[in-house]
């Protein structure tokens, strides 16, 4: 499976010197210390207990802000990769679940306790329900997950969170077909080039250095 | 190792390379549609797992199991899949449906020869926030299968169909590129046999057009060589042995053309001489020119006279012309001389030398004599024949029976098959070994006495029953020679060549024609309409032609390189000079090797002495026949 195979080097995804100098000219300075802060969070997560690493990663991004990607991308849907979330110093639902995700993942964090999930989410603020993107951490299988969102700052566990209607969770390889299936829509769609593909791109590109 | 001819190697490789052109494109197609179709069956799978997971959620969520059995029910019947399970995230199975896998209307062969992955999707089913169920899908394979039968089908047709097509074309552009190799192989068979041609040029391959030019110009070397060649032996010929004003033989020839028919067994050899008497009266009256010209005239109705009467003429000296028959007989001889006779007369009225000069004509007959005696017998009968009026004529004494008896015993001789067959053995010129035999027919007369060819065939020819003769000889001949393994050699007029029937009816004898050699002479054959071709018929039916007395001169050169003989045998007259004459002996030679290069043999005859087989053996002759070899007698 092409998306199993690919999971398995976005683990290694911290940027290196020559990436963060990359990120330096493109997204100025500030952006090259938010992503040496992101490598020292990595380097620092290890050794912690899991609902720690969970707690600090969720806290890290949540400091972004957030923002549609036709604002700062100028496209409908862009899934950004986190050098490009902490490049450009914010993102959408998706890009949050994807750099925790991706995080935890190389903290050491098992596939199976996360699912990037499909979510209704009630603002009751404006009055109406809204797809939302959320990471779901599951201590153990038939637990309650925790709930790592961008919209609120802290990770909570679902109970407390009956705003949320879950509709669909992935892992990695999930989370590719689903958005195929979202992309395209058709059965008979082969293309394998989708945003997940290119995401995981993306993110090899930016670990050897280069910035778009 | 067998042979390969260059069109069927360029042909062949043409097809491999195409074949395996056409095998890689096909195997590349196969292996993109294989995985293009894998491809559709994995993205086919998952979908199906991602939509029933959404699908099955409000039932787990309302514990409804039964709703969860009749939604993967309702897809699974569909037959689009091999496999849908359900099972909890912990592995214990929920249900399970499976289809054996059924390819219809795709050969078992064809299945194990390419595999295809049936791919499972995967997607989990939520209750709440609980993961409720792991979905697996497994699409069937068997459409994928019968699509990727079809398209294999159709390709195969199509690259089997295109493979054939392109090989056809290349044997025919091949065939059309190299057609000037086969023209090129014909020149060179053409010039080994003498006959010289010129390709056309260009050729449509450079190279092949390169190679064209070099054969045309060995072609035209070769035919140059040869021509100068045959020009030498002409002019050998015509310095030694003719009389260079009226182009005639000489006296040379004539005497030693008398000595070679006299050495022939049993042979009557008739002269008839034309004297034309006065010539130094009408040179004192009309000058040099008249005499001249008068001489010619002689010399031309000599010449019409003896290729009638199958003679050779010649001039003897000044006023004196001859003409030499062998084979002959006093009545015909007699006739020769008569119209001689006339002939001379004829010529000095139509010049008006009738006041000054005269013409007689003596002749005489002779067998087993000498040529002096031939000749001095011919003189007296000249001297006699002068005491009478211009245009007498006088015969000496004949010995041989009358044409009336003559035709008699040939009837006989033709209704009871009396024919005594004497046969000259012919041997090898290097190393004295026995070649093959030649046969002299004879015929017994009343007296018992065996009269020889030369006394009936002109009869023969006059009465029509020459091709009888012939097909008598040639069956005796025929009978005698079976069971033997030397090859035997007949003599054969050229008027039986061309009578009905005759060439098929030797065919349809001889079944082993390289065993038996026709012999036919050069003057008969031109003088005879269609006798070349049914030469050539024979020729090509395996028969050896043999050109008996054969005289180099300009025409008969010629038509050496035209017809092509298996052998020439040179007139004994020649032969018989070769010993004392250096330029008979270059003579010789030249027509040798000449004749070796047209792959044509040559004979010698009129063999006496041992000195003389010596020096026809040293200018090139390959056989040799003659006195000095035994006759053998066969019944």
């Amino acid at each position: 499976m092409l998306a199993m195979t690919a999971t398995a080097s976005e683990l290694d995804l911290l940027p290196d010197g020559r990436t963060i100098a990359l990120a330096r000219e493109r997204y100025g300075a500030a952006a090259a210390v938010r992503l040496e802060r992101w490598r020292e969070l990595v380097s620092h997560l290890y050794g912690l207990n899991e609902e720690r690493k969970v707690e600090l990663v969720n806290q890290f991004f949540n400091r972004l802000p957030s923002v549609t990607d036709e604002r700062l991308w100028g496209q409908r849907d862009y899934w950004a990769t986190p050098v490009e979330l902490l490049g450009r110093n914010g993102g959408d639902c998706e890009d949050f679940a994807l750099a925790k995700y991706f995080t935890l993942r190389a903290a050491g964090v098992p596939d199976d306790r996360l699912r990037v999930t499909y979510v209704r989410a009630w603002l009751a603020r404006e009055g109406r329900v809204e797809s939302h993107m959320v990471l779901a951490y599951y201590p153990f299988p038939d637990a309650d997950p925790l709930i790592l969102d961008n919209l609120d700052r802290e990770v909570r566990p679902v109970s407390e969170r009956t705003d949320l209607t879950p509709t669909m969770s992935f892992n990695a390889e999930g989370l590719w077909s689903a958005k195929q299936r979202g992309q395209h829509g058709r059965i008979g769609e082969v293309s394998r080039i989708g945003h997940w593909n290119e995401l995981l791109a993306r993110m090899r590109e930016q670990h050897s250095g280069v910035l778009r | 190792m067998k042979s390969v001819s260059l069109k069927t190697l360029l042909v062949a490789m043409l097809a491999i390379a195409f074949l395996l052109l056409g095998a890689l494109l096909f195997t590349a197609n196969l292996v993109h549609t294989r995985d293009f179709l894998t491809r559709q069956l994995q993205n086919h799978a998952q979908d199906t797992a991602t939509t029933l997971a959404l699908q099955l959620a409000p039932a787990f969520r309302a514990n409804d199991l039964a709703a969860v059995t009749n939604t993967v029910d309702a897809l699974f019947d569909s037959g689009y899949y091999r496999r849908i399970g359900l099972r909890r995230p912990g592995g214990e199975t929920i249900l399970a449906r499976e289809n054996e896998v059924h390819v219809e209307r795709v050969p078992g062969w064809f299945i194990r020869l390419v595999p295809l992955d049936t791919p499972t999707g995967r997607a989990e089913s939520l209750a709440g926030w609980q993961r409720a169920a792991v979905v697996e899908v497994a699409s069937h394979p068997g459409y994928a299968y019968r699509q990727l039968w079809q398209n294999t089908r159709a390709v195969l047709g199509w690259t089997l169909g295109l493979w054939a097509l392109a090989a056809l074309m290349a044997v025919w552009i091949l065939r059309r590129a190299l057609r000037p190799l086969d023209a090129m192989e014909q020149l060179a068979v053409h010039v080994g046999e003498g006959r010289f041609e010129q390709l056309a040029d260009p050729q449509p391959i450079r190279e092949l057009t390169h190679i064209g030019r070099a054969l045309n110009q060995m072609s035209a070397s070769v035919e140059r060589m040869l021509g100068e060649q045959k020009k030498l032996i002409e002019k050998l010929q015509q310095d030694l042995y003719h009389d260079e004003h009226t182009g005639l033989y000489n006296r040379t020839y004539m005497l030693s053309a008398a000595e070679a028919a006299l050495a022939e067994p049993a042979q009557s050899v008739g002269l008839a001489i034309l004297r034309i008497g006065g010539l130094g009266e009408l040179n004192a009256h009309l000058g040099r020119a008249g005499g001249d010209q008068l001489v010619h005239a002689a010399a031309a109705v000599t010449s019409v006279l003896a290729a009638e009467f199958s003679g050779v003429a010649g001039r003897l000296d000044g006023g004196q012309f001859a003409i030499l028959l062998d084979q002959t007989d006093g009545e015909y001889l007699g006739r020769v001389a008569g119209r001689l006779a006339e002939a001379g007369l004829q010529v000095l009225r139509n010049s008006g030398a009738e006041a000054w000069c005269e013409a007689h004509v003596g002749a005489a007959l002779a067998a087993d004599a000498k040529r002096a005696a031939l000749f001095s017998a011919a003189d007296a009968a000249l001297r006699d024949a002068r005491l009478g009026p211009s245009g007498s004529h006088r015969l000496a004494t004949s010995p041989a029976p009358g044409a009336q008896d003559l035709r008699k015993t040939l009837m006989a001789a033709i209704e009871q098959g009396r024919f005594l067959l004497e046969w000259q053995p012919v041997l090898r010129g290097t190393d004295p070994s026995l070649d093959h035999f030649e046969a002299y027919a004879r015929i017994p007369d009343a007296r018992g006495e065996a009269l020889p060819a030369g006394a009936f065939v002109h009869l023969a020819e006059e009465s029509g029953l020459i091709a009888t003769l012939d097909e008598l000889i040639v069956t005796n001949a025929w009978m005698a020679l079976d069971g033997k393994s030397t090859p035997g050699a007949v003599n054969l007029s050229a008027t039986s060549l061309v009578s009905p029937g005759f060439v098929a009816w030797i065919r349809g004898l001889i079944q082993t024609p390289e065993m038996l050699h026709l012999e036919l002479t050069l003057p008969g054959l031109l003088a005879t309409p269609h006798a070349l071709e049914a030469v050539q018929e024979l020729a090509q039916a395996g028969f050896r032609i043999v050109l008996d007395r054969f005289v180099p001169q300009t025409d008969a050169m010629s038509k050496l390189r035209e017809i092509r003989p298996y052998r020439v045998k040179v007139e004994g007259a020649l032969c018989r000079q070769a010993k004392d004459d250096a330029g008979t002996r270059a003579l010789l030679k030249t027509l040798c090797d000449h004749a070796h290069e047209l792959d044509i043999r040559v004979g010698a005859t009129g063999v006496e002495r041992e000195e003389q087989r010596e020096v026809l053996c040293g200018l090139g002759f390959d056989t040799l026949q003659g006195r000095l070899f035994k006759n053998e007698q066969m019944h």
